[in-house]
């Protein structure tokens, strides 16, 4: 093997390719990363010159083999992933088999492709940062190729410096180029969702509590609703086994529907008030379909909304999305039909395993005390208030949930305290649903907007009064500090909060620069996702009108086109440098055709050759008339070097140079 | 005019049989009112030609054999003190002839030769306050032997460069050396064929012969090669690029053109330059092929 590339090649080159494997290391089946450690140490063992490289033969047989085995072991996980392993498994392959600078090529260019795959999967700053340093060591390899003789720092600022300079181009190129619809179907990750279920068992958000991963952030453009008015509604769940809430068979079908983009739609009706307010949500993917909103929300372009007035989008959220909503409160309700009625006050049968005796008997024995339904309600909120406790790590409930809750433990977190209420009531007779969703949220007074986080997740009760659903949070007696102030104040024991995460940030609140630099932080990464992840063709037509409002469309393309062909026309003057190019005169063209005649068969001029000697040894060579060949000579040397010559001989002569050129080449 | 040059080319031919190349380039040296350096082994016509060529040109010469122990005075000439007049007269040296010819000239002491150098640059001679010019035409046709043999003084860099050119006769074919020996014992009959004024109507013919631009640039390409181009050369002078052009026209004249063309560069380019790109560091076996790796390096077409 030739050895073409330099050490510092290869070191670029191996620390280049762990480095992406490193970056793609979530998003790739375990058995591919080790293909690739394996790719990695072969070529590392061969760097220190203990192997040899791979034979051909052998690395085609590797990869047929391992393309066939990646297709079978992912073939149910769609093309897109498929393709993603399949172009790492070349890149793996290819960073075994650099043999040639051609090779090296083809390995950085699959590389940059990995690195913009490596952005569907994640668009924060951080992402971002990585995947630069990417692009830098991919850079730097292109660079070493073409650059042998460089020292250390002069090829690390040639390295800078032309980054640096197509750096405004980058951005123009960004900022400009239309974006193109996607070539492959996104992956639906099935298990990887993050956030709310459809389903609520208590139990489960729990979890959720104790993470600090950013769910989303909200701006609101001018009225900032309060603390205990930020309940952002994602899913109602109407229907109870016993265990579990989940959605009924009539909403799962509108869910269902949504998912194929049909749904109901909530306007600005002409008459009605304003919108109280709008704000805009910046929500990180958590590949489902619900989209966390306030109490009411008109439908935003592109999104629908369901009976319940969730909203839903018809692709999961699978990157970070930017969507703007507008509040209002001005929502006509409907009566319930009966149907709706049956649905909204559905639970299990009575005297089943899972019947909670003891509440039943509690109801009934308030009722026969003569009490109202709502007094009983209202009685229930109140033992809340004095006697149960709020945690998160409650005890294990039995079979009866409701009635081990209500009577024996009492304690537990928001899904208990609605899940009890919501049985009382519906059991009373009201019709009553439960929401999930997320409840206020961290002001970010920097930064100006709010972030919040998986650990703000709530759970809360609509209950059907006076004609239209009223929202009553259960939790809210037994820890209104919950409610006002979050999750932090609502534990009296303070390593609950965040048990699991030893390393959050969010723990050491009170070290004034660690709260300084991570607001710095979040703030980064909140415009990098406001103004770039989310900079789609949409925006990208709105900046433009901005910008160049007063210009007609036409009149920018061809301004465009303008600067576009003055910038190319200029590059190439640079490059080809006209004005220092000689002339070629008509004899050197004549003699210069004549010499690529015979150049096609086989006589080439030497360099340093003269006319003479060449047509000497074109007679030669090709049994040409002598003296017609020296005549060429003759004529050549006369038109180029005669002094005084009119232009008339001089055309007579070039004729005639013609003439014999002609001759000398008909054959 | 060229049918003289053509009888003189045919008469130095057939003294020195099978030649043609180097006798043609010994005219051309004259013609451009050079002075000719002729290099090679004993015995191989380098004192032949110099004297048929001062012969044929109808020009007075006289020889002289330098040896190591000969001084400046015996070129130049001495004053002797005339007894009857009472004063010191000038008696001329061999230089104040026509075409002196400097017979190995590398026998001799450094000193003499650069007093024949300093002549040849200067076309005079200044003894004891007295500036006598030297005869018109004049040129100096040097023979030397390889340095290689014994008891010879490299001529300086400096002093090469006053010889236009330095021509290699090099061993005859079989032929010529076979039709030598047949003839050997005919008398050579060598006659004048130009007299001094045709030959210096010829210098004046030469120098009008006209160069272009085109032509100009491709001699300065080659010059340049040898300043920049990176070979081990000692590059070319200003000096050297002007008398390459001379010997070009001369070139050009002598086969009848009345302008400069590449060949006629090229014809003249190794025998004009190749002493004075290798220098006094004078290595046998490396002979022309300084030269002839500029002519390949530059193409005439650009």
């Amino acid at each position: 093997m030739k050895e073409f590339l330099n050490r510092f090649n290869l070191t670029l080159i191996i620390v280049c390719y762990s480095a992406i494997v490193l970056a793609l290391y979530e998003q790739l089946h375990i058995y591919v990363v080790l293909f690739g450690v394996l790719c990695a140490c072969w070529r590392g063992a061969h760097f220190f010159g203990w192997i040899a490289l791979m034979p051909r033969f052998l690395l085609s047989a590797v990869a047929i083999a391992t393309s066939a085995l990646t297709v079978g072991l992912l073939y149910q996980q769609g093309v897109f992933n498929i393709m993603l392993h399949l172009i790492f498994l070349g890149f793996s392959l290819k960073f075994l088999e650099l043999r040639s600078t051609r090779d090296v090529y083809f390995f950085v260019n699959t590389g940059f492709i990995l690195i913009a795959l490596f952005f569907i999967f994640n668009t924060s700053i951080v992402a971002t940062l990585v995947a630069s340093f990417l692009l830098l060591l991919l850079f730097a390899i292109l660079l070493s190729l073409h650059a042998q003789r460089l020292v250390k720092n002069a090829y690390l600022t040639l390295l800078f410096k032309s980054c640096l300079l197509s750096l405004p181009l980058a951005i123009v190129l960004f900022v400009v180029m239309p974006r193109l619809p996607s070539l492959w179907k996104m992956p639906i990750q099935k298990q990887a969702t993050t956030g709310l279920s459809d389903t609520v068992s208590p139990g489960e958000i729990a979890k959720l509590s104790r993470s600090s991963a950013l769910a989303f952030r909200a701006t609101f453009s001018d009225v900032i609703a309060p603390e205990s008015e930020r309940y952002w509604r994602a899913m109602t769940l109407d229907n109870f086994d016993g265990r579990t809430w989940s959605q009924s068979t009539s909403l799962k079908q509108e869910e269902s529907m949504a998912k194929r983009g049909g749904g109901r739609q909530f306007y600005q009706t002409k008459n009605a008030e304003q919108p109280k307010s709008e704000y805009e949500l910046i929500i990180e993917p958590h590949y489902n379909y619900w989209l966390p909103v306030l109490d009411y929300a008109l439908t935003p372009t592109g999104l629908v909304s369901l009976s319940d007035y969730s909203l839903r989008s018809d692709k999961p959220v699978i990157a970070r999305q930017a969507i703007t909503v507008a509040q209002t409160s001005a929502v006509k309700t409907q009566p319930l039909t009966a149907n709706q009625i049956r649905q909204f006050t559905q639970l299990p049968e009575r005297k089943s395993a899972l019947g909670n005796d003891r509440t039943d008997a509690w109801i009934a024995e308030n009722l026969s005390n003569g009490l109202s339904k709502e007094s009983i309600l209202a009685q229930l909120l109140n033992g809340f208030s004095e006697s149960f406790r709020y945690t998160l790590e409650p005890p294990r409930l039995g079979e009866k949930q409701i009635d081990d809750f209500l009577f024996n433990s009492q304690a537990g977190f928001c899904v208990h305290f609605a899940s009890s209420y919501l049985y009382v009531a519906r059991r009373l007779g009201f019709p009553a649903r439960m929401v999930t969703g997320y409840l206020g949220g961290e002001w970010q007074a920097s930064e100006g907007f709010f972030t919040i986080r998986q650990y703000d997740a709530h759970a809360w009760v609509e209950i059907w009064r006076e004609n239209r659903w009223q929202r009553v949070d259960p939790t809210a007696y037994v820890a209104p500090e919950r409610v006002e102030s979050g999750l932090q104040a609502a534990l009296t024991d303070g390593n609950e909060f965040l048990a699991d995460e030893y390393f959050s940030l969010q723990k050491w609140q009170s070290v004034e620069l660690i709260n300084l630099l991570r607001g710095r932080l979040a703030q980064m990464d909140y415009l990098w996702a406001r103004y770039v992840v989310n900079f789609d063709n949409q925006s990208q037509v709105k900046l433009m009108q901005r910008w160049l409002s007063k210009i007609p469309w036409l009149k920018l393309a061809y301004a465009v086109m303008l600067v576009m062909a003055i910038i190319f026309a200029a590059l190439l003057l640079i490059i080809f440098k006209p004005w220092q190019v000689n002339k070629i005169t008509i004899e050197d063209k004549i003699y210069l055709q004549l010499q690529g005649h015979f150049n096609k068969q086989g006589m080439k001029r030497e360099a340093g050759q003269s006319v003479s000697e060449y047509c000497l040894l074109l007679s030669k060579t090709f049994l040409l008339s002598d003296s017609l060949c020296q005549s060429f000579a003759l004529k050549y040397n006369a038109i180029k070097y005669q002094t005084r010559q009119t232009k008339g001989q001089r055309k007579k002569q070039i004729k005639q140079l013609i003439f014999i050129s002609k001759q000398l080449t008909k054959r | 005019m060229h049918n003289k040059i053509e009888k003189v080319l045919a008469q130095l031919n057939s003294v020195l049989l099978g030649k043609t190349q180097q006798t043609k380039l010994a005219l051309v040296c004259l013609l451009a009112d050079g002075h000719l350096l002729i290099e090679d082994l004993p015995g191989m016509g380098k004192t032949t030609l110099a004297a048929t060529l001062a012969k044929t040109l109808g020009l007075d010469y006289q020889r002289v054999q330098f040896t190591s122990d000969m001084l400046p005075a015996d070129i130049i000439g001495v004053s002797i003190f005339d007894t009857q007049k009472q004063l010191f007269s000038f008696h001329q040296g061999p230089i104040f002839n026509q075409v002196l010819l400097a017979d190995e000239i590398n026998r001799a002491s450094p000193k003499t030769q650069s007093a024949l150098l300093e002549a040849m640059e200067e076309k005079q001679v200044s003894v004891d306050g007295t500036t006598y010019p030297l005869a018109k035409p004049f040129f100096v046709i040097a023979t030397q032997n390889p340095l290689d043999q014994a008891g010879t003084f490299p001529l300086p860099e400096s002093q090469l460069d006053r010889f236009m050119m330095r021509i290699e006769l090099g061993f005859p074919s079989q032929q010529a050396e076979m039709q030598m020996l047949k003839n050997d014992h005919k008398e050579q009959k060598v006659q004048a064929i130009v007299d001094v004024s045709e030959l210096q109507a010829m210098q004046v013919a030469v120098q009008k012969v006209e160069a272009n631009d085109a032509l100009l640039d491709y001699l300065l390409r080659l010059i340049a090669e040898s300043r920049y181009g990176g070979l081990a050369v000692n590059p070319l002078s200003p000096r050297c690029s002007k008398v390459l052009l001379q010997a070009a026209k001369a070139m050009a004249f002598i086969n009848q053109r009345s302008y400069v063309i590449p060949e006629d560069v090229q014809a003249v380019f190794v025998a004009v330059t190749e002493h004075r790109l290798m220098g006094s560091h004078q290595d046998k076996s490396s002979n022309g092929v300084l030269s002839e790796t500029l002519l390949k390096r530059i193409d005439p077409l650009n």
